[in-house]
């Protein structure tokens, strides 16, 4: 049974260039389609003009079947969320459809059930992990019973067991007969689902076919990929093992940051992040720091960084405590959804805001651009940029100032296979003069890149030397 | 009222009264100074008239950060406080109504803030009047409030022009927003 | 208009949640009480504050009565005084010396009055926002106002932490950028257009995409479909 087509659809973006043209696709029940594509080629807009089309001006025809009802999942389940319980988020589509409150908690509960949440109904959303939370979004949907599932990017947002989960509860829905649209970077966890894979290129999907795929794994040498979620369990025995003290050739490198008998604690609550033994970081290494989502890697970041206070123990960042404002060019820091520092007229001008502060030379902005392949987006306004461009520009005017110590939190989300690449070989030609980099993420990443890895289990952050490192 | 504004204009309002509200209350503890909240009240309804271009936004701005702040216990809370962020709003929306098409975006934002500020003296003149205050003492306290109440009142205007600038550039102010003019 | 297909159930593993329903009745009709408490207070501190505009000075005595044990029990639900106190210096100090600057002594009674009168507009408002808490008020006001409202005022304090927490990020992230943007730089004016720039700019855009996401994600819920709602039996 045909749910949605799109038939020979155009769009324009702003007011010459197509973002589509001539696209068609067509979804059955039970179907399981996913959509690949180079960051900013328009996936995001795709789903959306999919789901509601009679908010775009576009030229074609979308057809909806009678039966069809929609959910759609999009990227960040924190501005989705409206209420404050799970209950009461699931019910919300029922009180606008006019269910009597009578009615409402069989559904609710049935609807839970269906995404393996079961939890009392007055749980507060605030207390649930992100993994639990792209669930909730998935029972507010289905609690309509929709017949089509579209959801945005899972992969960069959920970690491993999230991925699992979701697999698990996508799975159950196309049996019944459900539909599913995934728009992903990464098509690999979710293989075992997709029937149809499509490239979104020029504005036209076409099938992915095998020269795409070699490409792929061209790229895994390096990339994201190299450790699927399957081979995790693994890579502590056969990658990693503990550092002892010495045991690396530092090279009378200097030691840039060290921590030591550190406790992250807010307070009336049980300790989030312990540090038992000392570790450390020197010049020129990069440090993967690993753990599932919510286990404190930002609020670690926070307190490296001097933004965040509370804690226990010693932290040495350049030789200094961390105070915000004292390491001035020696230090950046790329936050999570760096969109939100961008405020400049120009791509340009936001990398030389920090040149110009620091008084650095002006050209660095123009060399990082050209290293990053960002040069034809040099004068565009950050803000009409895809998510993932605005991420790489962030980056981008972190690193010009060339610091000491470079902390990135969780920087690959949203980066797909055309920049990831690129932003590696900045890292690489960083650390190869001198940087020390942290990059932060909620699944083992860049085995072959990294000096050492920080794992961060049970609460407990331990040091590991990584055997195929470049160190 | 529904009909003219859509939820995303709506949500937007509501944050921007929101923003108002929780740095009122950051604020007051570290200045002393009367008419502050009149910066920040002209700056955030003045946005909210940028960003939708509707005559009544800054009415329900307004309102909302009244209500917030009633919710919230900021300030002494209550009623008062509704109309402390109220009537400013509606004066400026009333202004608004006889010069929404003259004189260019940042003389208009300015003559709306004056409005905006002798509103608020007006409001604390009539409050002091109706516990019995001398006319005199009232008078003096109004020329006072309405004095700071404008000077703060124009200088968050004056930011308003720069904001829309950059808003507009970045398109993102929608079609209804106040874009080109 | 969208219709639920079925709406007879599977018999799940609802064991956990089942047994909570007795308890979440309980909490209903506690709610119901305490809804109908507040709504009094709203009303009763309303009434005590234009009640002080409008009484007569013989009978100022009584309402300084019914204020004073207001403050008591505030005072006894460990309300924090100081904004009171506060307020009455400073209302005080400016009255007061006015009066004296424009008649000297002679009128420093009726200036006594006047702040006496000022404290008590001030006082219910003051009680009613330390005595009742935010979530029974707002629940009052949305009964009130028009639903899309209602969820905006709803939606708003619910994004509060969110918004509270972007300003610290944005602020922080961009210090480390090098905007002269810390309190010691801010004493000086010139550097305050930099934190409307460099903070509350990119602010406003979070807004804004904030508002447009929930807003979509609120619609695609069928939020528009209708203006009028039925509502969760369990808040």
């Amino acid at each position: 049974m045909m749910l949605l087509a799109l038939h020979q659809v155009e769009l324009q973006q702003g007011n010459s260039t197509y973002l589509y043209q001539n696209l068609n696709l067509q979804i059955n029940a039970g179907e399981c389609h996913c959509i690949s594509g180079v960051t900013g080629c328009g996936k995001t807009t795709l789903l959306q003009l999919m789901a509601m089309p009679n908010q775009f001006n576009y030229q074609g025809e979308i057809t909806h079947s009678d039966e069809l009802i929609i959910g759609i999942i999009m990227q960040d389940p924190h501005v989705q969320l409206i209420r404050e319980t799970i209950g009461a988020e699931v019910a919300f589509g029922l009180e606008n459809l006019l269910v009597r409150p009578i009615d409402m908690l069989p559904l609710v509960e049935q609807a839970l059930t269906k995404v393996g949440l079961v939890l009392p109904l007055n749980t507060p959303v605030d207390h649930l992990s992100l993994g639990q939370k792209y669930r909730l979004m998935l029972a507010a949907q289905l609690v309509f019973e929709p017949n089509l599932i579209l959801i945005d990017e899972p992969w960069a947002q959920l970690d491993n067991q999230g991925i699992t989960d979701l697999c698990k509860v996508l799975l159950d829905l196309l049996n019944t007969g459900v539909g599913v649209v995934i728009v992903e970077h990464n098509t690999y966890p979710f293989t075992q689902l997709i029937n149809y894979q499509w490239q979104l290129i020029s504005g036209t999907l076409i099938p992915a076919n095998k020269e795409i795929s070699s490409s792929e794994d061209f790229i895994e040498n390096i990339s994201r990929h190299s450790v699927s979620q399957h081979d995790i369990d693994k890579i502590p025995l056969t990658m990693t093992h503990p550092v002892k003290q010495g045991a690396l050739s530092l090279g009378g490198r200097p030691c840039v940051l060290s921590m030591s008998g550190l406790t992250i604690q807010f307070a009336n609550q049980n300790p989030l992040l312990h540090i038992n033994n000392n570790v450390t970081m020197h010049s020129g290494d990069i440090v993967g720091l690993f753990g599932e989502n919510g286990c404190g890697k930002t609020n670690l970041f926070n307190r490296i960084v001097g933004v965040s206070a509370g804690y226990k123990g010693q932290i040495s960042l350049l030789g200094k405590t961390p105070k915000l404002g004292i390491f001035g060019a020696n230090l950046g820091f790329l936050m999570q959804r760096p969109s939100r520092q961008l405020f400049e007229m120009t791509v340009q001008q936001e990398l030389e805001f920090s040149l110009k502060r620091f008084g650095l030379p002006l050209s660095n902005a123009t060399d990082i651009l050209t290293q990053l392949n960002l040069m034809p987006l040099a004068l565009h306004s950050p803000h009409k940029l895809s998510y993932g461009q605005q991420h790489l520009v962030a980056f981008a005017s972190v690193l010009c100032i060339n610091p000491k110590v470079l902390l990135l939190d969780d920087p690959f989300a949203g980066l797909d296979d055309n920049y990831f690449p690129l932003v590696i070989k900045a890292l690489k030609h960083f650390s190869e003069n001198g940087g020390a980099v942290i990059f932060s993420s909620h699944r083992h990443i860049l085995s072959s890149l990294i000096s050492k890895c920080w794992l961060i289990e049970r609460q407990q952050l331990t040091e590991h030397c990584v055997l195929n490192g470049t160190s | 009222m529904n009909s003219r504004f859509n939820l995303h204009h709506s949500l937007f309002i509501g944050f921007c009264a929101t923003l108002l509200v929780v740095i009122k209350s950051m604020l007051r503890m570290k200045l002393g100074l009367s008419g502050h909240s009149m910066f920040l009240m002209s700056l955030f309804y003045l946005v909210c008239y940028g960003a939708t271009n509707k005559v009544g936004s800054m009415t329900l701005c307004g309102l909302l950060a009244g209500l917030l702040a009633m919710i919230l216990g900021i300030g002494k809370g209550g009623f008062l406080i509704l109309l402390k962020f109220t009537l400013p709003a509606i004066a400026m929306d009333i202004g608004l109504l006889f010069i929404a098409n003259l004189f260019s975006l940042k003389l208009r934002l300015i003559l709306l803030a004056l409005i905006g500020s002798i509103a608020w003296a007006v409001k604390s003149g009539l409050q002091d009047f109706l516990v019995g205050m001398d006319i005199k003492i009232v008078l003096i306290q109004f020329g006072v409030n309405s004095l700071s109440g404008s000077v703060f009142a124009v200088l968050g205007a004056l930011l308003v022009p720069l904001i829309l600038k950059r808003l507009d550039a970045h398109d993102l102010l929608t079609k209804n927003g106040m874009r080109n003019k | 208009m969208i219709s639920l297909k079925s709406t007879k159930h599977k018999k799940c593993r609802l064991t956990v949640i089942a047994s909570s329903v007795g308890e979440i009745n309980c909490d209903v009709f506690h709610s119901k009480i305490k809804l109908i408490i507040c709504s009094a207070a709203i009303i009763f501190s309303i009434v005590l504050s234009m009640s002080a505009f409008l009484v007569q000075q013989e009978n100022l005595a009584y309402l300084l009565l019914v204020n004073v044990f207001l403050l008591f029990h505030a005072w006894c639900r460990q309300a924090n005084l100081a904004p009171l106190i506060k307020l009455f210096f400073i209302q005080s100090l400016v009255t007061v010396g006015l009066y004296a600057l424009l008649y000297g002594g002679e009128r420093l009674f009726e200036a006594i009055i006047v702040v006496t009168r000022i404290i008590l507009v001030m006082l219910p408002s003051w009680w009613l926002a330390c005595t009742q808490s935010s979530h029974q008020i707002s629940q009052v006001l949305g009964l009130l106002l028009p639903t899309k409202w209602a969820f905006v005022v709803t939606t708003s304090i619910k994004v509060l932490p969110f918004i509270g927490q972007e300003v610290r990020d944005i602020y922080h992230i961009q210090c480390l950028r090098g905007a002269r943007i810390t309190p010691k730089e801010l004493i000086n004016p010139i550097n305050w257009y930099e934190l409307v720039q460099c903070v509350l700019f990119p602010l406003l855009i979070q807004l804004l995409s904030l508002s447009k996401h929930i807003a979509h994600s609120a619609n695609q819920r069928h939020f528009d479909k209708s203006s009028k709602h039925t509502h969760w039996p369990f808040n």
